[in-house]
C-alpha cells in the first residue's frame, strides 16, 4: 500500500473527535431530557393531587365506574342515518356486548346545543321487523331507551316497520307514565345490521342514559341477544359525561407550554386545555422552516434522539388517549415518553400520572410539552460541534494527506533518480539531484549523491586507469629500452646476447601494450572531442573496403552498399577506426577460403553498418560483455599482437558517439557471426 | 671539434643511456637534472644541441622556460623537446616555442640519433648559401631539404623535423597515396595511428595559418595521406 493510503487511514483515526463529541451530546441530551421529564413528572403530580380539590365535579366523574361519553358538537344532528354530521366525532364508540361478550351495537353519544346526539350501528344480521303498523314491536329487533333528567325517567322503543322506517314507542316509566315527547329518529338498514340516529332532549348536564340493544334471531322467538348499558335484562343507567370539558382551574396552574388532558379509567378525554407553544404541533408550520432547520432536526432525528414512540393516538382531538403512558398510568405507574411532533423541529414529552381515589386509579392526568429549546439547544451545540469536528477531521486527513503526498513525491523522485543514475553499463550518468532540505529523505538523498559521486569516482579512475599506467610506465619503460639499446652496442659474448635479445623482445611488446592502453584512453578523448561533419557513409565505406579487401587476401571480401550516396552527419575518421577494429576483429576468425561481408543498411531513422564473417559461433558466456573494455575472448587465437580487448570497446563507444548502439549476433543459418552498428548520427553541433 | 649537445632530464638512468649511446656515435654529451644546473651551464656557454624533458623534477614546466630562454639568445639552436605523453605534443606546438621537434621518451636511439645527425645538417646547411641545396618545388610548396626549409606560397612555414619529413615523403611524390606505415617510417618514428593523424593535422594547422585556402592535404581515410597533384 503507497505512503498515501497508509496516511489516509492514520488519519481517521481523527474520526474519533466527531464521534466523541456525537456521543458526548447525545449523552447530555439524554440527561437534559430527564431533567425536562422529572419537571414534567412533578407538574402532572402536582395536578394529579390537587384535582380534587381544584376540580370536583370532574373528580366526581372520575369516580364514576361507568360513564356515558357523550362528545361536543356545536350543531344537533340531521337524523337522517348518516353518520358525516359526526365528523371525526364518528370514533371510540362505547361497544355493547351481550352476555356472550360480542360486541353487539356501538354507540356514539354527542351533546349539541339542545340535544344528546345518539348514533347506534347495531349489528344484526337476523333483521325482525314490528310487522305493519308495528304490532310486533315487542319480539322485534329492537332498541329500548332510556333518559332520567330532572324530569325524570322516560323510555322509548325504537323498532322499525318495515325496512327504513322508524317508529318510536314510548315505554312506560317507573312513574306508570308514559313520555309524551317523541324523538326525532332515523332507523337506516345496513348490510350487516341496522343504524339508528336519534336525538334526545338535553336540558343541562346532568343525564343519565340507559340503552338496551334486543336481537331477536327470528320472527315469533322469544329469546332475543340483549346488549345494554346495564347489566341483566333491566335498564341500567349510566352517567353522561361530556368530552374535552375546559377546566380553567386546572389550566391556571399549567406550565406555559403544556397541555392537559384528563382521561378516565377508559382513557376518555373527560378534560383539555393548556396548548403546547404556538406552531410547534403543527405541520403548517414547516413552511416557515428554512432548511438549516430541517436539516438540524434531521440530524437530531437520526443521530441524537434517543428511541422514541409514534405520534399515533396522541392527537389532541381524539376521543380517547390509548396510548402507552395512559395504559401504564391506569395500572398505577406514572409514565413518561417523547414522541416526534407533527412540525419537524420539535419533540413533544408526554407524561402520564394517575389520578387516585385512596389505592383505586380513577382516571389519568396527561401532560404534554414540546421540547424546542433543547432541540435548538443541543442541535446548535450538536451541530457546532459535528461541524467543527467535521471540518477538524477533513482538515485533519487532507493536510496528512496531502503532506503524504508531497512526502511520497520526493521519496519517489528520489526512487526515480536513483533508478536513472545508473546507464545499464554501470556508468553514473552524474545528474541525481542532491536535497538541501534538512531531513531524513533530504539525508537519503544527500548520501545517495555521496555514493554515487563515491561510485563515479571510482569507475573513473578505473576508466582511465589504463590510461593513467601507460603514462606512468612510460619513463620506466624509456629507461629499460635505452638501457638495452646502449647494451647492444658492447661488446657481449654470445651467451650473454641472448638475454639481450629476449629482454629487448620482450620491453618492445611491453612498448605495444603501453600504446595500445595509451590508446583507449586517447581515443576516449577523441571521441569526447569529436566534431561532427557531414559526409557520404558509403563512400567512406567503400573507400574503406579497397584496404580491407587487400588485407583479407585469401578470404572473400563482399561488399554490399546501396548506390545511392547515404548522407550522414558524424566523424568518419572514429567511424573508420571503428570499422578497422571490426575488420580486424573478423579477420582473426575468418578461416582461410571464408568470408567477410560489409554492408551499409539504411533504415528509418537510422542506418545499419554491418560486418558479418564466416567462422564459429560467439562464446557463449561472455556474449554481453564483448563491448566492454579490456575485455578478451580470443581463446586459442594465436596472436603476434597484443590484444586487450579494446577494439570492440571502442566500436561501442564509437556507436554511441552517433547516438547508436552496437550489437554481435549469431547469423541465423550458424555460419558465422554478425556484428551489427545501427547510428542515428551525431546531432549538430 | 666534436658537437655539443646538452641534456636537460630529471630521471638519471635515462640521461645516462642517451649520454652513452650519443657519445658512442661521438659526440660531447653533457647532462643536466633540473634547469637551474642547464640554465647556469649555458650562460656560460652554449651548447651545440639541446635535449629537453618538459617536466623537470619539480618545475612541470621546466622545459618550456628553458626552451624560451635558450630560444631568447639564440633562433638558430636545435631544440628538442623530449616528453613521457605524446598528448603534449598539442600543447607544446600550440606554445610555439619555436622547438624544432618533440617526441616520446620511447623512440629509439637510432631515430633520435636520426633526427640530431638531420639537425646538425641543417645548421651546416643554413650557414651555406642557398644555392646548394635540394629544392624541391610543386605548386606553391618549395622544400629545402638539407635546410629543412619549407615554405608555401613564398611564405616560411615552420616545421619540426618530424613534421617536415611527413611532408617531404607526402609531397615528394604528390598525387601518390602515402599509408601511416609509410609516413611512420620517413618520420623515423613508431607510434599508432592516431599520433600520425594529429602530426597531420598540426602539419595543416601551420599551412593554414600561412595560408588560409590551403588543402593540399588528403585525408583518405584507411588508406592514408597524399599531398595534391
Amino acid at each position: 500500500m503507497p505512503l498515501r493510503m497508509k496516511l489516509l487511514l492514520i488519519a481517521l483515526v481523527a474520526a474519533v473527535f466527531p464521534l466523541a463529541g456525537w456521543r458526548f451530546v447525545a449523552q447530555m441530551e439524554l440527561t437534559l431530557r430527564d431533567s425536562h421529564e422529572q419537571a414534567l413528572v412533578a407538574a402532572s403530580r402536582m395536578l394529579a393531587s390537587a384535582l380534587p380539590q381544584l376540580a370536583a365535579p370532574l373528580y366526581e366523574q372520575l369516580r364514576d365506574p361507568a360513564l356515558l361519553h357523550a362528545r361536543s358538537m356545536h350543531l344537533d344532528v340531521e337524523v337522517d342515518g348518516y353518520p358525516d354530521d359526526w365528523g371525526p366525532l364518528y370514533a371510540d364508540p362505547e361497544e355493547l356486548r351481550d352476555a356472550q361478550g360480542r360486541v353487539l351495537a356501538s354507540l356514539y353519544l354527542g351533546s349539541g346545543p339542545s340535544s344528546l346526539n345518539v348514533l347506534l350501528d347495531v349489528s344484526d344480521s337476523s333483521r325482525v321487523d314490528a310487522g305493519p303498523d308495528g304490532l310486533l314491536a315487542e319480539f322485534a329487533d329492537q332498541v329500548q331507551i332510556g333518559l332520567r333528567d330532572r324530569f325524570g325517567e322516560r323510555r322509548w322503543r325504537i323498532v322499525s316497520v318495515d325496512r327504513n322506517s322508524v317508529v318510536v314507542l314510548p315505554l312506560t316509566g317507573p312513574d306508570g307514565r308514559e313520555p309524551s315527547l317523541s324523538l326525532p329518529a332515523s332507523w337506516s338498514e345496513r348490510p350487516d345490521g341496522y343504524r339508528i340516529e336519534l336525538r334526545l332532549p338535553r336540558f343541562d348536564q346532568t343525564q343519565a342514559v340507559a340503552l338496551k340493544v334486543l336481537d331477536f334471531p327470528a320472527p315469533g322467538a322469544n329469546l332475543p341477544r340483549i346488549a345494554g348499558t346495564g347489566s341483566g335484562p333491566d335498564l341500567g343507567y349510566r352517567n353522561v359525561a361530556r368530552l374535552w370539558q375546559e377546566q380553567a382551574s386546572l389550566d391556571r396552574l399549567l406550565p406555559r407550554g403544556t397541555r392537559m388532558r384528563v382521561l378516565d379509567r377508559s382513557a376518555y378525554v373527560l378534560a383539555r386545555g393548556g396548548n403546547l407553544r404556538p406552531g410547534s404541533d403543527s405541520a403548517e408550520d414547516d413552511d416557515e422552516l428554512s432548511l438549516l432547520r430541517w436539516l438540524r432536526a434531521l440530524i437530531y432525528r437520526h443521530l441524537l434522539a434517543p428511541p422514541m414512540g409514534s405520534s399515533e393516538r396522541y392527537g389532541f382531538n381524539q376521543l380517547r388517549a390509548t396510548v402507552a403512558p395512559v395504559d401504564s398510568a391506569l395500572t398505577g405507574t406514572p409514565m413518561s415518553a417523547w414522541r416526534p411532533a407533527a412540525s419537524q423541529a420539535s419533540v413533544i414529552l408526554s407524561s402520564a400520572m394517575p389520578v387516585l381515589d385512596g389505592d383505586e386509579v380513577i382516571g389519568v392526568i396527561l401532560l404534554e410539552q414540546t421540547s424546542d429549546a433543547l432541540l435548538i439547544w443541543t442541535n446548535r451545540a450538536l451541530g457546532g460541534l459535528l461541524f467543527g469536528g467535521l471540518l477538524t477531521m477533513l482538515a485533519a486527513a487532507a493536510i496528512l494527506f496531502g503532506y503524504a503526498g508531497y512526502l511520497s513525491l520526493r521519496i519517489r523522485t528520489l526512487r526515480n533518480a536513483a533508478e536513472n543514475a545508473l546507464t545499464p553499463e554501470g556508468r553514473v550518468l552524474g545528474n541525481f539531484p542532491r536535497s538541501s532540505v534538512a531531513d531524513e529523505i533530504g539525508d537519503l538523498s544527500r548520501s545517495f549523491a555521496r555514493l554515487l559521486d563515491q561510485v563515479s569516482g571510482y569507475t573513473e579512475y578505473l576508466r582511465t586507469l589504463g590510461g593513467k599506467l601507460s603514462h606512468e610506465l612510460a619513463t620506466p619503460l624509456a629507461v629499460v629500452k635505452s638501457s638495452l639499446e646502449n647494451l647492444e652496442q658492447e661488446a657481449l659474448p654470445e651467451s650473454a646476447r641472448i638475454y639481450a635479445e629476449r629482454a629487448s623482445s620482450g620491453a618492445v611488446r611491453l612498448a605495444a601494450l603501453l600504446r595500445t592502453l595509451s590508446q583507449a584512453a586517447r581515443i576516449e578523448n577523441a571521441i569526447a572531442a569529436a566534431e561532427s561533419e557531414e559526409f557520404d557513409l558509403a563512400a567512406v565505406l567503400r573507400g574503406a573496403a579497397g584496404g580491407y579487401r587487400d588485407l583479407a587476401q585469401d578470404r572473400e571480401f563482399r561488399l554490399d552498399l546501396p548506390a545511392h550516396p547515404v548522407p550522414f552527419r558524424g566523424a568518419p575518421e572514429l567511424l573508420h577506426q571503428a570499422l578497422d577494429k571490426l575488420v580486424d576483429n573478423a579477420l582473426g576468425y575468418t578461416p582461410p577460403g571464408g568470408w567477410i561481408r560489409l554492408a551499409l543498411e539504411p533504415r528509418i531513422g537510422a542506418v545499419d553498418i554491418v560486418l558479418a564473417n564466416n567462422g564459429p559461433p560467439l562464446p557463449q558466456r561472455m556474449q554481453d560483455r564483448l563491448f566492454d573494455s579490456l575485455i578478451s575472448v580470443r581463446d586459442g587465437r594465436s596472436s603476434t599482437a597484443p590484444h586487450l580487448g579494446l577494439g570492440l570497446y571502442i566500436v561501442r563507444l564509437v556507436a554511441e558517439l552517433h547516438q547508436g548502439e552496437v550489437s554481435a549476433s549469431d547469423l541465423a543459418d550458424s555460419t558465422g557471426v554478425e556484428f551489427r552498428m545501427r547510428i542515428k548520427g551525431m546531432p549538430a553541433a | 671539434m666534436a658537437r655539443q649537445i646538452a641534456i636537460v632530464e630529471d630521471e638519471p638512468a635515462i640521461r645516462a643511456n642517451y649520454s652513452d649511446a650519443l657519445k658512442r656515435y661521438g659526440y660531447e654529451v653533457h647532462g643536466y637534472a633540473s634547469r637551474a644546473q642547464a640554465s647556469t651551464a649555458f650562460a656560460l656557454r652554449m651548447p651545440d644541441l639541446v635535449l629537453v624533458d618538459i617536466g623537470l623534477g619539480d618545475e612541470p614546466e621546466g622545459g618550456f622556460d628553458l626552451c624560451r630562454e635558450l630560444r631568447q639568445r639564440s633562433t638558430t639552436l636545435p631544440i628538442i623537446f623530449l616528453t613521457a605523453r605524446d598528448s603534449d605534443f598539442d600543447i607544446i606546438s600550440g606554445l610555439r616555442l619555436g622547438a624544432d621537434d618533440y617526441l616520446t621518451k620511447d623512440i629509439s636511439l637510432q631515430h633520435l640519433l636520426a633526427r640530431i645527425v638531420s639537425l646538425f645538417r641543417r645548421v651546416e646547411a643554413l650557414s651555406l648559401p642557398a644555392g646548394k641545396d635540394q629544392l624541391l618545388e610543386h605548386g606553391s610548396l618549395s622544400l629545402q631539404a638539407d635546410r629543412m626549409l619549407v615554405s608555401w606560397k613564398g611564405e616560411e612555414v615552420p616545421l619540426t623535423v618530424t613534421e617536415f619529413w611527413i611532408v617531404h615523403a607526402m609531397s615528394r611524390y604528390p598525387g601518390h597515396v602515402k599509408s601511416r606505415d609509410q609516413l611512420m617510417s620517413a618520420a623515423q618514428v613508431v607510434v599508432d595511428e592516431a599520433t600520425i593523424t594529429s602530426h597531420i593535422k598540426r602539419i595543416r594547422k601551420k599551412f593554414v595559418a600561412v595560408d588560409a585556402d590551403f588543402d593540399a592535404i588528403d585525408t583518405l581515410h584507411g588508406i592514408g595521406y597524399r599531398w595534391k597533384a
